[in-house]
């Protein structure tokens, strides 16, 4: 009786943790691959970051082997939360006072559009 | 395997880059501009699917390979619960050669697994940065429809459309003017319908200003112009021609802001003719008067008492 109970508390509310965390982390892997694809080096430098970070401090918390499957792993699940705020971050510091007025939590994809609107802005021949 | 389980196989397998054609139709459906969805059938469309489905299995054969490395080294941390299964992925290959037989859960984790891939795949279409890395190219081919009422619409226009009708009396015909709120194109980029929100209706004449030089050059002059509201829907059997203008959304704020008439009618646009830029312009307020200026040393003016 108490497994059947220990298993439906499982099924209830396991299921749904999961599916969340599942969407919440495709959302930001999706976003950190297109923000790869707008900020190459940006996004590049902030996953090594993330991830040599993340090695280190499972190495010093668990003494997790830093390459290891494990190690990796985790880093690699962790990473997309890591990466794209941080990138945002960067490009907003790294940007001109003009860009400013964006925040930083969308910069880099606000930027890009904002880029956008400033050629199509331009005139008709010159687009 | 016989052909239905291969059939199934297949579509399960097919399944990561449908589901991004599906993503991928829905949010055509979402924009003002239609057109018929990417079909399946089309070669184009299962040449993406395909490539994604494939993209998609690489990257799940890395991760699951990656987690099942992850899982036996976290077995000498912890005390196992039980026996670790076999990976879904070699499973799947195993059982479509017909080398060994499913253990048990190992199907339901491989279709947890492409389920996941599924999420990713709807992800990574539905992203904004897919929208804005094809931002500057008409993947839709909607054509005069992408460049005037899509592109514009996404940087801060309104796309107005005015539209004269095929329905006339005599040297007259009725037309309307508003703002796009939806347009649909058919298989070939042909119009099929335009509907307009909070239209104008008007009657439109081919006039020539002097009738006894019938030569020269004829102007085209509405009249009558009454606010119809909500939204009228035009097939495309019905349209004769469209002129689109892009506003600023500011300049339409700005309009929007201006009061209504005392008699309680809204104020019209004064429009002379269809394709007059002027017409789109804001009415002009009044400006104040400039105070004349006067020198410093010399004394303000002394109005004049009233009678």
């Amino acid at each position: 009786m108490a497994a059947d109970i220990l298993y439906a508390l499982i099924l209830v509310l396991g299921v749904p943790a999961l599916l969340a965390l599942a969407v919440g982390w495709t959302s930001y892997l999706a976003e950190m691959l297109w923000l790869s694809t707008v900020r190459p080096r940006i996004v590049a430098a902030t996953v090594l970051v993330a991830l040599g970070f993340l090695s280190v401090l499972l190495r010093v918390v668990f003494g997790l082997a830093p390459m290891a499957p494990l190690s990796f792993s985790i880093a690699l699940i962790l990473a997309p939360y890591a990466v794209v705020p941080l990138s945002n971050y960067l490009s907003y510091r790294l940007r001109g006072d003009d860009d400013r007025s964006l925040g930083w939590k969308d910069f880099i994809f606000e930027a890009k559009r904002q880029d956008q609107r400033r050629s199509y802005e331009a005139p008709r021949n010159e687009q | 395997m016989n052909f239905t389980i291969a059939l199934l196989a297949g579509l399960v397998l097919l399944l990561p880059g449908i589901t991004a054609l599906v993503s991928w139709n829905l949010q055509g459906a979402t924009h003002g501009a239609k057109r018929p969805e990417l079909q399946l059938s089309s070669v184009t469309a299962l040449f993406v699917a395909l490539g994604i489905a494939i993209v998609m299995h690489v990257l799940g054969y890395a991760l699951v390979s990656l987690f099942w490395a992850a899982a036996i080294e976290l077995g000498t941390h912890v005390t196992p619960v039980g026996e670790i299964m076999q990976n879904p992925y070699e499973m799947a290959l195993a059982l479509s050669v017909g080398t060994s037989k499913p253990a048990s859960g190992t199907i339901e984790t491989f279709l947890i697994i492409i389920l996941f891939e599924c999420l990713l795949a709807w992800r990574l279409i539905g992203s904004n940065g897919l929208d804005i890395a094809m931002e500057s190219s008409d993947v839709r081919s909607q054509g005069w429809v992408f460049q005037h009422i899509v592109r514009p619409l996404r940087h801060g226009y309104t796309p107005i459309a005015y539209v004269l009708t095929t329905a006339s009396h005599g040297e007259y015909g009725i037309g309307y003017e508003g703002i796009v709120a939806d347009i649909r194109q058919g298989e070939n980029g042909e119009l099929k319908s335009i509907g307009l929100a909070e239209p104008q209706r008007f009657i439109y004449q081919i006039v020539t200003d002097d009738p006894d030089k019938p030569r020269r050059k004829p102007r085209l002059a509405t009249h009558d112009r009454e606010w119809v509201g909500g939204l009228v829907a035009l097939d495309g059997s019905v349209i004769r021609n469209i002129v689109i203008h892009n506003v600023s959304n500011e300049i339409v704020d700005e309009v929007e802001e201006t009061p209504p008439a005392e008699d309680g009618a809204f104020e019209t646009l004064p429009v002379e003719t269809i394709a007059a830029p002027a017409a789109l312009a804001p009415p002009k307020k009044p400006r104040a008067r400039r105070k004349p200026v006067v020198p410093p040393d010399q004394p303000p003016p002394v109005e004049a008492p009233e009678s």
